[in-house]
């Protein structure tokens, strides 16, 4: 099971829900995974790869989020570099929520830098690393 | 200011006559502008008061401003914002005019309060303001057709901003919403929508050239960039910070930043989509005139049910028909 695969605090959850459908012609528009070329600011500073993993997504502060909101899914992971990643979503984050997303062996705390509507419940978010000691703060 | 003015070897401001009255601010000589040039002449010296009937005698002469030094206007402007109430309500003074002096007040003092670069500040003024907007707004005939005659189009943000806020307070109450609450909220997040611009270069906000792509897409940052200033604001709304985040969302998702659809997309930030490119397309660009307001209405009406909501930029239309109410 995918679970297995995940480390630390996912270890053992089997709460994650993969709500995200993401349509061919998606695919197909973005051989590489990306739809938007990164902005300025937000552009990631090494080279991206793209990549077809599945990650799970642990939403720390979300602004449409409520106490009572889901926050743990397993997402697909379309790149990834070592400043940022990409992956999709069944409903839009907003900039500056913060997130975990867990690779396995890798668990690293990210902020949102862009949204992208790519089709009907579907959501390319791009998202860059924060600072390590950046501590995780889980008000919604 | 929409234009500028020389004489004595000083910069004048516009002073609308609405706000002339000498029980509220300081006395001040007053200019009027001299026919065909921008040069100025002394109309009152400031030892010599003036009267009701004098203001009466400006107005059958077609003025409706007069020119103050701007040393004399920086001590004039937070009285006029301080007594704003009181001038706006009162009705010896055509509503147009007072809609002017309230159109001036607002962008002098959001140009104040945006050069603080205090976020929580700027939504206070932005809090202070909207109800002045609303309570005139609300109680005024035709205010739409007014604003749109009398609203600065200069080529600045904090007048676009003034205009935004008051033109969306006014489409809202048209189409229904009576709440005043809901209506100031609406009133400051229009004044608030671009604050993102904050941070884009001045060079790029004020090129009299068309914009490159690379400046285009730096540009195209300030709806999240606003959203991101906003969202650390407690008093800032939903409501607001998605006027701030969506207004350059089309309905058919060909919009920016996130690229939303229809219903997905908040009432009110469709409501400042509209009002949004209305002052836009009426207002001064260094690279074309004017659009007057029945051509403007003409170019968004090609992109009605694919960039604005249908039903809103109806009834924005509406407004400006012959015999209509506001
Ligand atoms: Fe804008």
């Amino acid at each position: 099971m995918l679970e297995k695969q995940f480390s630390g605090r996912f270890q053992g959850m089997n709460t994650f829900t993969q709500r995200v459908v993401v349509p061919d012609y998606v695919k197909h528009k973005v051989p590489d995974g990306t739809v938007l070329p990164a902005t300025m600011k937000d552009s990631r500073r090494f080279a991206r790869r793209s990549c077809d993993l599945t990650a799970h997504l642990e939403i720390l502060t979300g602004w449409m989020l409520d106490d009572e909101s889901e926050r743990l899914f397993e997402v697909p992971v379309t790149n990834i570099s070592r400043s940022g990643a990409c992956f999709f979503h069944h409903v839009q984050l907003f900039p500056d929520d913060q997130l975990i997303l867990n690779f396995g062996k890798l668990d690293r705390k990210f902020q949102v830098a862009r949204c992208r509507r790519v089709a009907d419940k579907c959501f390319e978010i791009g998202v860059h690393v924060m600072a390590s000691d950046t501590s995780v703060d889980r008000t919604p | 200011m929409s234009a500028t003015f020389i004489g004595n070897g000083s910069d004048f401001k516009l002073l609308p006559l609405a706000g002339l009255n000498p029980d509220l601010l300081p006395p001040v000589n007053l200019h009027l502008p001299a026919e065909k040039t921008s040069r100025v002449r002394l109309y009152r010296s400031a030892d010599i008061p003036i009267k009701a009937s004098d203001i009466d005698a400006l107005r059958a002469h077609g003025i409706t401003e007069l020119l103050v030094a701007s040393s004399d206007y920086e001590k004039i402007q937070p009285l006029l914002a301080a007594n704003l109430g009181t001038l706006l309500s009162d009705e010896s003074h055509p509503q147009r005019e007072r809609l002017g002096l309230l159109n001036r007040v607002v962008t002098d003092t959001l140009r104040e309060a945006f050069s603080s670069n205090n976020m929580a500040d700027i939504v206070a003024t932005t809090r202070e303001l909207a109800t002045h907007v609303v309570d005139i707004g609300i109680r005024s005939k035709n205010a739409i057709r007014d604003v749109a005659m009398i609203a600065n189009h200069d080529f600045c943000t904090f007048t676009h901003s003034a205009n935004v806020a008051s033109y969306g307070t006014l489409l809202a109450h048209a189409m229904g919403i009576r709440d005043t609450d809901e209506l100031r909220e609406i009133a400051a997040g229009g004044m608030l929508h671009d604050v993102g611009k904050l941070e884009i270069p001045n060079r790029i906000l004020s090129k009299a050239g068309r914009l490159t792509k690379e400046e285009m897409t730096v540009t195209r940052l300030h709806p999240a960039r606003g959203f991101q200033l906003l969202r650390r604001e407690q008093e800032v709304s939903r409501g607001q910070l998605m006027m701030a985040y969506q207004h350059h969302e089309w309905m058919n998702g060909d919009g920016y930043p996130v690229g939303c659809v229809g219903q997905e997309l908040h009432l009110w930030a469709r409501i400042c989509a509209v009002v949004d490119v209305f002052e836009a397309l009426t207002g001064k660009r260094p690279y074309r005139r004017p659009n007057s307001i029945s051509e403007s209405l003409t170019i968004m009406e090609r992109e009605s049910g694919t960039h604005f909501d249908e039903e809103i930029l109806r009834c924005w239309k509406s407004n400006f028909l012959e015999g209509s109410r506001a």
